[in-house]
């Protein structure tokens, strides 16, 4: 059976803020509510789900604690009550889950167990050479954000985000590991990450308006 | 509908006879089709059998039915192929809408067997776009649905694989792995259909803005 094959092998890990926008499509959406910022995020983040033979790995510390924290926080702030509305809501991320499934059947995806010793060895490394090279004040409370790394390090991926200090991290203190920032302007930053993924995000990203 | 009836009937006057034998030589083809699918679906368990059932009326029934239709008088087939084209937009956008609701009903309840339903709905409206053989895949998938939903799924995927958004297909025949084939379709129907509704949903309810803050 063929498959689209874009001469690309690597493997990737999008940031929650990215991953999110995998699940909620505003890309083509006209509203005064969506940012061109989220048309981004979305038109990336769908790029590497369709995109045949990149491989996506997931780690289930995104998936089963962010992305539901993220949720619970706005069910919070907007006051939702309305059963319906609330059933809707929660209902939608667990089907964030069964998206997810479907991906992994089909071997699109693979799901990472964080909660192993290797990946926070690899994050408390990680926090320690931060911390010295940028100091610790800088780096406190950013734990969530370095266990990722960590992960992307130990399983050799590119790491996708939108998250600007993250990014920063990564090149102030001269990390080993790929990652490409998408700026809101449209703009591509990539660290040591393959210039063929950059092109593509590049490509994708130009007539979002 | 631009076939004026006086002047269909004063060009072809002579040949209408002829017409009329085109025209029922056609529907007992299609009936034949019809039937083939339900009996090999209905009775058959193995999947391989019924793939290659339907993929045998695919190129050989379906084609001796356009073949007959071209005997129809040139222009009124012109109109036809219009019409069928204006047709099938519609029951496009009526089956999308359909997959759409089955969605939205299964945020609520999270019944999956509304997943499987609105894939089914998505498949169909994917076949009447994609105007090929995946037509006859969708009526077996169809008829498969009550007695093995994963099959079904597999079944209308395979069928039309060319239409679906996802491209990533499962290097195993359908009947090799129907789960994957039936998750390409559901992937693809996730893909296309739910993430939009999502979307619609939480800017509908100002949700979007507050995700917006998070991020900030």
């Amino acid at each position: 059976m063929s498959r689209i094959d874009s001469g690309i092998k690597d493997q990737i890990i999008l940031d929650t803020n990215l991953l999110l926008f995998a699940f909620v499509d505003v890309e083509k959406m006209w509203s005064s509510k969506v940012t061109v910022r989220e048309k981004i995020y979305s038109c990336v983040a769908k790029y590497f789900i369709r995109e045949s033979p990149i491989k996506l790995l997931l780690p289930n510390f995104i998936l089963d604690i962010e992305l539901p924290r993220i949720l619970s926080k706005l069910i919070i702030q907007k006051n939702i009550t309305d059963e319906t509305k609330l059933k809707v809501l929660v209902n939608m991320s667990k089907q964030f889950r069964q998206f997810t499934q479907y991906l992994r059947v089909l071997e699109k995806c693979r799901e990472i167990d964080v909660w192993k010793t290797v990946y926070f060895k690899k994050a408390a490394g990680l926090y320690i050479a931060l911390s010295q090279k940028l100091g610790r004040d800088k780096v406190k409370g950013n734990h969530q954000d370095i266990l990722i790394m960590a992960v992307t390090m130990v399983e050799n991926a590119t790491l996708i985000t939108g998250d600007r200090g993250v990014y920063n991290f990564a090149r102030e203190a001269d990390i080993n590991v790929r990652m490409i920032y998408v700026s809101s302007q449209r703009k591509i930053y990539s660290y040591k990450a393959d210039p063929q993924i950059v092109d593509r995000i590049e490509k994708q990203i130009k007539d979002i308006g | 509908m631009s076939v004026q009836a006086t002047k269909f009937l004063n060009k072809y006057r002579k040949r209408m006879d002829q017409a009329k034998v085109v025209l029922f030589d056609a529907l007992q083809e299609l009936i034949n089709a019809v039937e083939d699918i339900r009996d090999v679906t209905e009775n058959v368990e193995d999947l391989k059998i019924i793939i290659e059932a339907v993929e045998y009326v695919s190129k050989t029934v379906l084609k001796r039915v356009a073949k007959r239709l071209e005997e129809l008088p040139m222009h009124t087939l012109r109109e036809l192929r219009l019409s069928m084209r204006e047709v099938s937009r519609q029951v496009v956008q009526g089956y999308m809408l359909l997959a759409k609701i089955a969605y939205i009903i299964y945020l609520t309840s999270l019944d999956k067997r509304l997943l499987d339903l609105g894939a089914v709905f998505y498949a169909i409206s994917k076949a009447w776009e994609q105007q090929k053989s995946g037509i006859t895949y969708i009526m077996a998938a169809i008829n498969l649905f009550q007695r093995n939903s994963q099959y079904a799924l597999a079944v209308a995927a395979y069928g039309i694989k060319d239409a679906l958004p996802i491209k990533h297909y499962p290097r195993e025949e359908p009947w090799q792995c129907p789960e994957k084939w039936a998750a390409l379709l559901n992937a693809s129907y996730m893909y296309e259909i739910a993430i939009k509704a999502n979307a619609e949903l939480l800017v509908e309810w100002g949700i979007i803005e507050i995700l917006y803050e998070e991020e900030e």
